[in-house]
């Protein structure tokens, strides 16, 4: 399935109205402050599990070899507000504490928040939302940075850029992370 | 027996070992749950304040001689033995399984909550591990710097302000993301420290049987073997009947779920033991207490506790007899003394909650809605009511709605994700999705419980 975005944002107070409206097939759960919404956008925080590249475990990786790519990465796990320090140049995975439900009609790209980014962390880097994704989206977050950097679950980190979809409910197939909680490594060969 | 001389060396060389294992610890504590972080510290404490008062009392000694020296010397040993126990056996165990990758961290604040709803006052801390055991399990550990160190160093000023108890929650490792499997330390577990707080199980008491007795009343004297099991059994018994009644008025349904599932793969369904009743006799137990809050008016729910009502219809009446050891008509008097003792149990645990405490059928309908957001792929732990306002939703409704989405609710789930519920494989990868969401529910819960939206 390609989707070509359409240049159109939803505004603030549409999202807002989309995401308090119990009905409405947008939810972003737990519901962001609504301070977190702004304009065509919303503000996503990591979660707390995380995918850590362990660079001793394997010699290389190939994209065309996903199962040697998972063997990369240990899991790490924080609980309460316990911080992850990444280091620099250190890769990780990790996911939002927030589950997206997007609906045909919106899909969106995951940005770093510029705070963020300023301290060398960029929090996703390919990160296409397709309309009909249910999840916890991915995040692959790199410390470019000088400095180790700390994370804390529900850290906002990142957001989540809107963009008007024109998807038929009826044709969209289940993306292959489809209701995934937790980070994930490439599930694919690429062809 | 060793002498004095040769104990204090191997105790010392045993208190080695406990620092090296600690300090291994140590060197991962950012590994750690916070649970295990705090035991940590203060196993780190007991062992330093050990370590002083072996040192200090020995030298006490040094003016004694002879035979009063030696046997001081012993005596001291034994005091430190308690410690190097408590330390191996119990805390360096528990701290291995509180790495946080081992364990369901989204439950670990869920479960402090539970306890201070359970115990209130106790100031307890809830310490959740994984180990390799099939089963689940709670023990209280008295802060150990708090009950050892006034006997281990009565002259030291160290420090030994007690803290509450140490809650050690158990999971079975392979089971950390089995979330609606979970309900058993949720309800049943939680139930035991409910009943420690109030004492319901310590409420029946256990005096000889008539028959074993003269006529005068006195228990005879070829009896008194088999009362001593008579009145371990009954104790034992007493306490995870308890147990199951308070789980079952905490988390409804979901507790029968879950130990039914349990008990299924440990197949011991039929079989009583020392410490626990058999599972068909619990079983039966906790669909009384279910009736009672009128879950078999609940239409989707009655195939189901019909079920297990006919699974379990003949278990009162077996006659008990504990597995493994020889047989006794101990097992069967325990048994009828518990049974007997069901009816006022479970009035007793209902009045010991408030209404809104307890889970009953007409909760039901928020299990239903919640039911539907996780077979539609979307985690239940959070609502929007009108206002609009976003609302946590309870413990109970969520480990139900994961339940009953698992009898109910797969083959909509399993349509979402592209599988067919059908195949056996692909309903383990539903399964596994639907846990899922049932833990990332509980996570979004307690994040809406810790920060109110705004």
């Amino acid at each position: 399935m390609v989707v070509t975005p359409s240049a159109a944002s939803p505004s603030t107070t549409q999202i807002q109205a989309r995401l308090l409206d119990p009905d409405d097939p947008f939810t972003v759960t737990p519901l962001p402050p609504l301070g977190g919404i702004g304009k065509g956008s919303v503000d996503l925080s990591v979660g707390r599990t995380f995918l850590v590249a362990v660079r001793a475990s394997v010699a290389s990786v190939r994209a065309d070899a996903p199962g040697e790519s998972s063997r990369l990465f240990t899991e790490i796990r924080r609980s309460g507000d316990d911080a992850l320090i990444i280091q620099p140049r250190q890769f990780v995975l990790a996911a939002t504490l927030e589950y997206l439900r997007m609906p045909s009609d919106l899909c969106g790209f995951i940005q770093s928040r510029s705070t963020y980014g300023r301290l060398g962390l960029i929090a996703a880097t390919a990160t296409y939302v397709t309309a009909g994704f249910h999840g916890c989206p991915t995040l692959e977050i790199a410390n470019v940075g000088e400095v180790p950097v700390e994370v804390r679950p529900g850290d906002p980190i990142c957001q989540l850029v809107l963009f008007s979809a024109a998807e038929d409910p009826n044709t969209m197939s289940p993306s292959r992370y489809q209701c995934s909680t937790r980070p994930y490594p490439a599930r694919i060969e690429i062809k | 027996m060793q002498d004095a001389a040769t104990r204090v060396d191997n105790l010392n060389r045993r208190l080695d070992n406990v620092d090296l294992a600690l300090l291994r610890h140590r060197d991962h504590r950012e590994t750690m749950t916070p649970g295990g972080r705090a035991l940590l510290e203060r196993s780190e404490l007991l062992l330093d304040h050990a370590r002083q008062a072996l040192a200090y009392r020995w030298s006490r000694t040094n003016s004694l001689s002879g035979a009063a020296q030696e046997q001081a010397r012993r005596n001291i040993c034994d005091d430190f033995a308690a410690v190097l126990r408590e330390l191996a056996m119990s805390m360096l165990p528990a701290l291995d399984g509180t790495v946080a990758d081992r364990v369901p961290v989204e439950l670990e604040p869920v479960l402090q909550r539970l306890a201070d709803f359970a115990a209130p006052g106790w100031g307890s801390r809830v310490i959740l591990y994984a180990a390799d055991a099939l089963n689940y399990s709670i023990e209280r550990h008295d802060d150990p710097i708090g009950s050892l160190a006034p006997t281990l160093a009565p002259a030291l000023s160290v420090a030994a302000t007690a803290e509450g108890p140490y809650l050690f929650l158990r999971i079975p490792s392979v089971e950390r993301d089995t979330a609606t499997l979970h309900a058993i330390i949720l309800g049943h577990e939680i139930g035991h420290l409910r009943d420690w707080a109030l004492g319901l199980s310590a409420s029946v008491k256990t005096p000889p049987p008539d028959s074993w007795c003269d006529s005068a009343g006195q228990l005879q004297l070829e009896h008194v073997a088999g009362f001593q099991r008579y009145a371990f059994i009954a104790a034992h018994w007493t306490a995870e009947v308890v147990a199951d009644i308070l789980a079952a008025q905490l988390l409804g349904p979901a507790s029968l779920c879950a130990f039914g599932e349990l008990i299924g793969n440990l197949a011991i369904w039929g079989t009583d033991s020392t410490t626990h009743p058999a599972p068909d006799r619990r079983a039966a137990i906790i669909i009384e207490v279910l009736e009672g809050l009128g879950y078999m008016d609940v239409t989707e729910l009655r195939p189901l506790l019909k079920h297990y009502e006919a699974e379990s219809q003949a278990a009162a009446q077996r006659r008990a007899a504990a597995f493994g050891v020889p047989p006794h008509e101990a097992d069967e008097l325990a048994w009828q003394l518990v049974h007997s003792e069901v009816p006022r149990l479970i009035t007793a645990c209902a009045a010991a909650s408030q209404p809104g405490e307890r889970f009953s059928a007409s909760d039901w309908p928020r299990v239903e809605e919640a039911r539907g957001l996780l077979s539609s792929g979307r985690p239940c732990g959070e609502v929007i009511r009108p206002g609009p306002t976003p609302e946590e939703v309870p413990d109970a409704v969520i480990i139900n709605a994961g339940w009953l989405a698992r009898l109910d609710g797969m083959v909509e789930l399993a349509g979402i994700l592209g599988l067919d519920a059908s195949i056996p494989n692909q309903t383990s990868q539903v399964s596994a999705v639907l846990d899922g969401l049932v833990l990332k529910s509980f996570e979004i819960a307690e994040h809406r419980r810790k920060t109110p939206w705004s």
